[in-house]
Protein backbone atom coordinates (compact mmCIF):
# COMPACT_ATOMS: atom_id res chain seq x y z
CA UNK A 1 0.00 0.00 0.00
CA UNK A 2 2.83 2.30 0.89
CA UNK A 3 4.40 1.53 -2.25
CA UNK A 4 2.01 2.19 -4.17
CA UNK A 5 1.23 5.84 -2.72
CA UNK A 6 4.52 6.67 -2.92
CA UNK A 7 5.05 5.46 -6.42
CA UNK A 8 1.83 7.80 -7.51
CA UNK A 9 3.58 10.86 -5.39
CA UNK A 10 6.37 10.34 -7.72
CA UNK A 11 4.45 10.04 -10.61
CA UNK A 12 2.74 13.02 -9.94
CA UNK A 13 6.13 14.76 -9.42
CA UNK A 14 7.60 13.84 -12.27
CA UNK A 15 4.52 15.42 -14.61
CA UNK A 16 4.49 18.20 -12.53
CA UNK A 17 8.44 19.00 -13.36
CA UNK A 18 7.31 17.85 -17.01
CA UNK A 19 4.67 20.49 -17.27
CA UNK A 20 6.76 23.19 -15.84
CA UNK A 21 9.79 22.21 -18.53
CA UNK A 22 6.99 22.54 -21.61
CA UNK A 23 5.57 26.19 -19.53
CA UNK A 24 9.11 27.27 -19.30
CA UNK A 25 9.83 26.17 -23.19
CA UNK A 26 6.55 28.28 -23.53
CA UNK A 27 7.82 30.83 -21.23
CA UNK A 28 11.20 31.24 -23.26
CA UNK A 29 9.45 31.68 -26.27
CA UNK A 30 7.30 33.87 -25.39
CA UNK A 31 11.19 35.97 -25.25
CA UNK A 32 11.87 35.69 -29.12
CA UNK A 33 11.62 38.91 -29.79
CA UNK A 34 14.14 39.82 -27.20
CA UNK A 35 16.87 37.34 -29.35
CA UNK A 36 15.83 39.59 -32.52
CA UNK A 37 15.88 43.01 -30.68
CA UNK A 38 19.57 41.98 -29.47
CA UNK A 39 20.58 40.23 -32.79
CA UNK A 40 19.87 43.71 -34.78
CA UNK A 41 20.91 45.67 -32.18
CA UNK A 42 24.55 44.01 -32.29
CA UNK A 43 24.23 44.71 -36.46
CA UNK A 44 23.38 48.04 -35.88
CA UNK A 45 26.78 48.74 -33.44
CA UNK A 46 28.76 46.79 -35.57
CA UNK A 47 28.07 48.64 -39.10
CA UNK A 48 28.30 52.11 -37.04
CA UNK A 49 31.58 50.81 -35.39
CA UNK A 50 33.14 49.96 -39.28
CA UNK A 51 31.64 52.08 -41.31
CA UNK A 52 30.88 55.49 -39.21
CA UNK A 53 34.50 54.94 -37.00
CA UNK A 54 32.56 55.97 -33.91
CA UNK A 55 33.97 55.00 -30.39
CA UNK A 56 30.86 55.58 -28.52
CA UNK A 57 28.66 53.24 -31.26
CA UNK A 58 28.71 50.10 -28.91
CA UNK A 59 27.88 52.39 -26.06
CA UNK A 60 24.78 54.26 -27.70
CA UNK A 61 23.83 51.13 -29.43
CA UNK A 62 23.30 48.82 -26.46
CA UNK A 63 22.13 51.49 -23.71
CA UNK A 64 19.01 52.58 -26.65
CA UNK A 65 18.24 48.25 -27.14
CA UNK A 66 17.94 48.28 -23.20
CA UNK A 67 15.95 50.87 -22.70
CA UNK A 68 13.72 49.97 -25.51
CA UNK A 69 13.50 46.56 -24.10
CA UNK A 70 12.41 47.37 -20.84
CA UNK A 71 9.95 49.87 -22.51
CA UNK A 72 8.73 46.78 -24.42
CA UNK A 73 8.63 44.89 -21.65
CA UNK A 74 6.55 47.35 -19.42
CA UNK A 75 3.76 48.04 -22.29
CA UNK A 76 3.41 44.17 -22.50
CA UNK A 77 2.89 43.90 -18.65
CA UNK A 78 0.74 47.03 -18.95
CA UNK A 79 -1.57 45.39 -21.29
CA UNK A 80 -1.61 41.77 -19.86
CA UNK A 81 -5.38 41.78 -18.14
CA UNK A 82 -4.52 38.61 -15.89
CA UNK A 83 -0.79 38.08 -14.53
CA UNK A 84 1.00 35.14 -15.35
CA UNK A 85 2.58 33.08 -12.28
CA UNK A 86 6.36 32.58 -12.98
CA UNK A 87 7.49 29.20 -13.41
CA UNK A 88 10.23 26.98 -12.27
CA UNK A 89 12.11 26.48 -15.39
CA UNK A 90 11.08 30.15 -16.13
CA UNK A 91 12.68 31.73 -13.26
CA UNK A 92 15.83 29.71 -13.63
CA UNK A 93 16.13 31.11 -17.33
CA UNK A 94 15.47 34.49 -16.06
CA UNK A 95 18.00 34.04 -13.14
CA UNK A 96 20.84 32.82 -15.78
CA UNK A 97 19.85 35.66 -18.52
CA UNK A 98 19.66 38.63 -15.73
CA UNK A 99 23.38 36.77 -13.94
CA UNK A 100 24.58 36.87 -17.63
CA UNK A 101 23.23 40.79 -18.61
CA UNK A 102 24.70 42.19 -15.18
CA UNK A 103 27.93 40.79 -16.26
CA UNK A 104 28.03 41.92 -19.62
CA UNK A 105 27.54 45.10 -18.81
CA UNK A 106 30.09 45.23 -15.85
CA UNK A 107 32.82 43.59 -18.15
CA UNK A 108 32.25 45.03 -21.10
CA UNK A 109 31.98 48.65 -20.60
CA UNK A 110 35.23 48.14 -18.04
CA UNK A 111 37.31 46.45 -20.78
CA UNK A 112 36.40 49.46 -23.42
CA UNK A 113 37.20 52.10 -21.18
CA UNK A 114 40.49 50.60 -19.89
CA UNK A 115 41.39 49.75 -23.79
CA UNK A 116 42.89 46.73 -22.81
CA UNK A 117 41.51 44.53 -24.91
CA UNK A 118 41.24 43.86 -28.83
CA UNK A 119 38.22 42.87 -31.23
CA UNK A 120 38.90 39.28 -30.87
CA UNK A 121 38.92 39.02 -27.10
CA UNK A 122 35.82 40.90 -27.57
CA UNK A 123 34.23 38.30 -29.56
CA UNK A 124 35.34 35.14 -27.60
CA UNK A 125 34.33 36.57 -23.91
CA UNK A 126 30.89 37.75 -25.70
CA UNK A 127 30.97 34.54 -26.98
CA UNK A 128 31.47 32.28 -24.42
CA UNK A 129 28.67 34.20 -22.26
CA UNK A 130 26.58 33.84 -24.78
CA UNK A 131 27.04 29.83 -25.01
CA UNK A 132 27.53 29.13 -21.40
CA UNK A 133 24.15 31.31 -21.29
CA UNK A 134 21.95 29.11 -24.12
CA UNK A 135 23.63 25.81 -23.12
CA UNK A 136 22.36 26.26 -19.50
CA UNK A 137 18.74 27.10 -20.88
CA UNK A 138 18.94 24.40 -23.26
CA UNK A 139 19.60 21.79 -20.63
CA UNK A 140 17.11 23.17 -18.27
CA UNK A 141 14.51 22.92 -21.36
CA UNK A 142 15.70 19.81 -23.14
CA UNK A 143 15.81 21.99 -26.15
CA UNK A 144 18.01 20.74 -28.50
CA UNK A 145 17.54 24.30 -30.40
CA UNK A 146 19.04 26.19 -28.12
CA UNK A 147 21.95 23.62 -27.65
CA UNK A 148 23.10 23.96 -30.91
CA UNK A 149 22.81 27.49 -30.66
CA UNK A 150 25.55 27.20 -27.69
CA UNK A 151 27.43 25.51 -29.31
CA UNK A 152 27.36 27.90 -32.59
CA UNK A 153 28.86 30.02 -29.86
CA UNK A 154 31.13 28.25 -28.19
CA UNK A 155 32.85 27.48 -31.46
CA UNK A 156 32.85 31.34 -32.62
CA UNK A 157 34.36 31.95 -28.93
CA UNK A 158 37.34 29.36 -30.15
CA UNK A 159 37.52 30.71 -33.42
CA UNK A 160 37.65 34.09 -32.96
CA UNK A 161 40.97 33.71 -30.43
CA UNK A 162 43.04 32.45 -33.51
CA UNK A 163 41.38 34.65 -36.19
CA UNK A 164 42.02 37.84 -37.88
CA UNK A 165 40.03 41.17 -37.19
CA UNK A 166 37.90 40.57 -40.41
CA UNK A 167 37.82 36.64 -40.18
CA UNK A 168 36.39 37.21 -36.28
CA UNK A 169 33.37 39.97 -37.46
CA UNK A 170 32.51 37.16 -40.01
CA UNK A 171 32.18 34.26 -37.32
CA UNK A 172 30.38 36.74 -35.21
CA UNK A 173 27.45 38.31 -38.17
CA UNK A 174 27.31 34.56 -38.77
CA UNK A 175 26.82 33.44 -35.22
CA UNK A 176 24.49 36.50 -33.95
CA UNK A 177 22.56 35.36 -37.17
CA UNK A 178 22.06 32.41 -36.65
CA UNK A 179 21.70 32.32 -33.07
CA UNK A 180 19.58 35.42 -32.79
CA UNK A 181 18.01 36.51 -35.48
CA UNK A 182 16.85 32.86 -37.30
CA UNK A 183 16.24 31.65 -33.33
CA UNK A 184 14.25 34.27 -32.11
CA UNK A 185 12.25 34.12 -35.31
CA UNK A 186 12.08 30.86 -34.88
CA UNK A 187 10.42 30.93 -31.29
CA UNK A 188 8.32 34.40 -32.66
CA UNK A 189 7.16 31.59 -35.09
CA UNK A 190 6.22 29.14 -32.39
CA UNK A 191 4.19 31.57 -29.96
CA UNK A 192 2.55 32.61 -32.75
CA UNK A 193 1.38 28.85 -34.07
CA UNK A 194 0.34 28.21 -30.11
CA UNK A 195 -1.67 31.56 -29.63
CA UNK A 196 -3.99 30.49 -32.58
CA UNK A 197 -4.10 27.11 -31.47
CA UNK A 198 -5.58 28.06 -28.59
CA UNK A 199 -7.61 30.98 -29.84
CA UNK A 200 -9.07 28.09 -31.90
CA UNK A 201 -9.77 25.63 -28.96
CA UNK A 202 -11.17 28.40 -27.02
CA UNK B 1 -15.53 23.90 -2.70
CA UNK B 2 -14.00 24.51 -5.89
CA UNK B 3 -12.27 27.56 -4.89
CA UNK B 4 -11.19 25.43 -1.75
CA UNK B 5 -10.02 22.81 -3.68
CA UNK B 6 -8.07 25.56 -6.05
CA UNK B 7 -6.57 27.13 -3.05
CA UNK B 8 -5.27 23.81 -1.45
CA UNK B 9 -3.83 22.89 -4.56
CA UNK B 10 -2.27 26.01 -5.03
CA UNK B 11 -0.80 25.77 -1.43
CA UNK B 12 0.43 21.96 -2.42
CA UNK B 13 2.16 23.35 -5.06
CA UNK B 14 3.41 26.08 -3.33
CA UNK B 15 4.91 24.30 -0.73
CA UNK B 16 6.43 21.60 -3.03
CA UNK B 17 8.69 24.31 -4.96
CA UNK B 18 9.64 25.53 -1.47
CA UNK B 19 11.06 22.17 -0.73
CA UNK B 20 12.59 22.13 -3.82
CA UNK B 21 14.24 25.41 -3.10
CA UNK B 22 15.66 23.70 0.04
CA UNK B 23 16.32 20.79 -1.55
CA UNK B 24 18.86 22.43 -4.53
CA UNK B 25 20.24 24.75 -1.76
CA UNK B 26 21.23 21.35 0.35
CA UNK B 27 22.53 19.78 -2.86
CA UNK B 28 24.95 23.10 -3.80
CA UNK B 29 26.12 22.58 -0.02
CA UNK B 30 27.22 18.95 -0.54
CA UNK B 31 28.83 20.41 -4.04
CA UNK B 32 31.03 22.55 -1.08
CA UNK B 33 34.02 20.53 -1.88
CA UNK B 34 34.52 21.44 -5.42
CA UNK B 35 34.66 25.10 -4.46
CA UNK B 36 37.29 24.51 -2.37
CA UNK B 37 38.89 21.79 -4.69
CA UNK B 38 38.71 24.49 -7.47
CA UNK B 39 39.93 27.13 -4.79
CA UNK B 40 42.85 25.31 -4.47
CA UNK B 41 43.99 24.51 -7.74
CA UNK B 42 43.73 27.95 -8.54
CA UNK B 43 45.84 29.21 -5.95
CA UNK B 44 48.61 26.56 -6.93
CA UNK B 45 48.24 27.70 -10.47
CA UNK B 46 49.27 30.90 -9.88
CA UNK B 47 51.74 30.26 -7.73
CA UNK B 48 53.29 27.88 -9.98
CA UNK B 49 53.43 30.42 -12.25
CA UNK B 50 54.44 33.42 -10.41
CA UNK B 51 57.46 31.25 -8.36
CA UNK B 52 58.53 28.86 -11.14
CA UNK B 53 57.32 30.46 -14.23
CA UNK B 54 56.29 27.23 -15.78
CA UNK B 55 54.76 27.94 -18.78
CA UNK B 56 52.32 24.42 -18.64
CA UNK B 57 51.27 25.50 -15.10
CA UNK B 58 47.88 26.09 -15.73
CA UNK B 59 47.17 23.34 -18.03
CA UNK B 60 48.09 20.94 -15.88
CA UNK B 61 46.72 22.29 -12.85
CA UNK B 62 43.55 22.34 -14.16
CA UNK B 63 43.45 19.28 -15.99
CA UNK B 64 44.16 17.44 -12.57
CA UNK B 65 41.42 19.68 -10.89
CA UNK B 66 39.29 18.43 -13.83
CA UNK B 67 39.97 15.13 -13.71
CA UNK B 68 39.42 14.89 -9.48
CA UNK B 69 36.20 16.80 -9.78
CA UNK B 70 34.65 14.06 -12.01
CA UNK B 71 35.88 11.04 -10.32
CA UNK B 72 34.62 12.50 -6.75
CA UNK B 73 31.72 13.90 -8.46
CA UNK B 74 30.76 10.12 -10.49
CA UNK B 75 31.39 8.69 -7.15
CA UNK B 76 29.01 10.86 -4.94
CA UNK B 77 26.35 11.13 -7.40
CA UNK B 78 25.51 7.51 -7.85
CA UNK B 79 24.98 7.72 -4.32
CA UNK B 80 22.06 10.32 -5.00
CA UNK B 81 18.76 11.61 -6.62
CA UNK B 82 18.75 14.79 -8.60
CA UNK B 83 16.11 17.50 -8.00
CA UNK B 84 15.06 19.84 -10.20
CA UNK B 85 16.59 22.89 -8.88
CA UNK B 86 20.10 20.58 -8.64
CA UNK B 87 19.22 19.60 -12.21
CA UNK B 88 19.30 23.92 -12.83
CA UNK B 89 21.87 24.75 -10.84
CA UNK B 90 24.27 21.73 -11.96
CA UNK B 91 23.04 22.95 -15.60
CA UNK B 92 24.51 26.58 -14.92
CA UNK B 93 27.63 25.06 -13.64
CA UNK B 94 28.14 22.78 -16.56
CA UNK B 95 27.58 25.29 -19.08
CA UNK B 96 30.33 27.49 -17.26
CA UNK B 97 33.05 24.67 -17.49
CA UNK B 98 32.84 23.89 -20.98
CA UNK B 99 32.95 28.17 -21.54
CA UNK B 100 35.67 27.90 -19.32
CA UNK B 101 37.81 25.04 -21.25
CA UNK B 102 36.93 26.54 -24.79
CA UNK B 103 37.45 30.11 -23.63
CA UNK B 104 40.81 29.97 -22.04
CA UNK B 105 42.92 27.22 -23.70
CA UNK B 106 41.93 28.98 -26.91
CA UNK B 107 43.24 32.40 -25.45
CA UNK B 108 46.26 31.02 -24.25
CA UNK B 109 46.90 29.50 -27.52
CA UNK B 110 46.47 31.76 -29.13
CA UNK B 111 48.59 34.45 -27.30
CA UNK B 112 46.52 37.10 -27.08
CA UNK B 113 45.44 36.96 -23.51
CA UNK B 114 47.35 39.01 -20.36
CA UNK B 115 46.68 38.97 -16.51
CA UNK B 116 44.20 41.58 -16.79
CA UNK B 117 42.13 40.33 -19.25
CA UNK B 118 42.42 36.98 -17.73
CA UNK B 119 41.31 37.94 -14.15
CA UNK B 120 38.70 40.09 -15.55
CA UNK B 121 36.96 37.68 -17.93
CA UNK B 122 37.41 34.77 -15.30
CA UNK B 123 35.81 36.98 -12.73
CA UNK B 124 32.76 38.23 -14.82
CA UNK B 125 32.00 34.58 -15.63
CA UNK B 126 32.12 33.39 -12.14
CA UNK B 127 30.18 36.49 -11.17
CA UNK B 128 27.39 35.04 -14.01
CA UNK B 129 27.63 31.84 -13.25
CA UNK B 130 26.99 32.31 -8.85
CA UNK B 131 24.86 35.06 -9.60
CA UNK B 132 22.67 32.62 -11.30
CA UNK B 133 22.81 29.89 -9.02
CA UNK B 134 22.17 32.28 -6.19
CA UNK B 135 18.89 33.82 -7.38
CA UNK B 136 17.14 30.53 -8.03
CA UNK B 137 18.51 29.47 -4.68
CA UNK B 138 17.76 32.81 -3.14
CA UNK B 139 21.09 32.22 -1.49
CA UNK B 140 22.43 35.26 0.04
CA UNK B 141 25.89 34.16 1.01
CA UNK B 142 26.81 33.41 -2.55
CA UNK B 143 24.79 36.49 -4.44
CA UNK B 144 27.11 38.36 -2.04
CA UNK B 145 30.06 35.93 -3.05
CA UNK B 146 28.58 37.16 -7.03
CA UNK B 147 29.11 40.09 -6.25
CA UNK B 148 32.58 40.28 -5.14
CA UNK B 149 33.41 38.53 -8.86
CA UNK B 150 32.04 41.42 -10.61
CA UNK B 151 33.89 44.44 -8.32
CA UNK B 152 36.71 42.34 -9.19
CA UNK B 153 36.31 42.21 -12.69
CA UNK B 154 35.71 45.72 -13.16
CA UNK B 155 38.96 46.06 -11.10
CA UNK B 156 41.13 44.07 -13.55
CA UNK B 157 40.50 46.09 -16.06
CA UNK B 158 41.97 49.70 -14.47
CA UNK B 159 44.57 48.40 -11.40
CA UNK B 160 47.80 48.05 -11.36
CA UNK B 161 49.63 44.26 -11.81
CA UNK B 162 50.43 43.79 -7.96
CA UNK B 163 47.02 44.77 -6.71
CA UNK B 164 45.03 42.73 -8.95
CA UNK B 165 46.88 40.02 -8.39
CA UNK B 166 46.27 40.29 -4.55
CA UNK B 167 42.59 41.04 -5.20
CA UNK B 168 42.31 38.07 -7.08
CA UNK B 169 43.85 35.92 -4.49
CA UNK B 170 41.41 37.29 -2.06
CA UNK B 171 38.69 36.61 -4.14
CA UNK B 172 39.45 33.01 -4.63
CA UNK B 173 39.93 32.84 -0.72
CA UNK B 174 36.68 34.03 0.11
CA UNK B 175 34.74 33.06 -2.75
CA UNK B 176 35.83 29.55 -3.30
CA UNK B 177 37.70 28.46 -0.30
CA UNK B 178 35.81 29.27 2.40
CA UNK B 179 32.26 29.81 0.62
CA UNK B 180 32.83 26.26 -0.16
CA UNK B 181 34.62 25.34 3.59
CA UNK B 182 30.95 27.01 4.47
CA UNK B 183 29.24 24.47 2.26
CA UNK B 184 31.03 21.41 3.51
CA UNK B 185 30.25 22.19 7.46
CA UNK B 186 26.43 23.28 6.81
CA UNK B 187 26.14 19.63 4.97
CA UNK B 188 28.35 17.84 7.72
CA UNK B 189 25.97 19.25 10.08
CA UNK B 190 23.13 18.46 8.59
CA UNK B 191 24.39 14.55 8.24
CA UNK B 192 24.93 14.75 11.99
CA UNK B 193 21.30 15.75 12.67
CA UNK B 194 19.99 12.95 10.38
CA UNK B 195 21.84 10.46 12.34
CA UNK B 196 21.10 11.52 15.53
CA UNK B 197 16.72 11.71 14.71
CA UNK B 198 17.85 7.95 13.07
Amino acid sequence: MTVNVEEQELKDRLSLIETMIAEGRRTTESWGWTFVLWGVAYYVAIGWDILGHNPWAWVITMTIALLLMMTILWYKAKRQTEKSPLTRAGRSISAIWTATGISMMMLFPAMGFSARFSPQIFVAVASAMLGTTNAASGIILKWKAQISCAMVWWAASAVACLASVAQCTIVFLVAIFLCQIVFGSYMMIREACQRKQGASHA
Amino acid sequence: MSENQNELELKDRLSLIESMIAEGRRTTESWGWTFVLWGVANCTAILWTALAHFPYAWPITMTAAWVLTLVVAARRCAKRPSTTLGRAVSSIWIAFGISMMMLFPALGISGRIDEYIQISVASAMLGMAYAASAILLRWKAQFACALVWWSLSVYACFGKSTPVAIAYMSAIFLCMIVFGFYGMIAEARRCKQAASHA
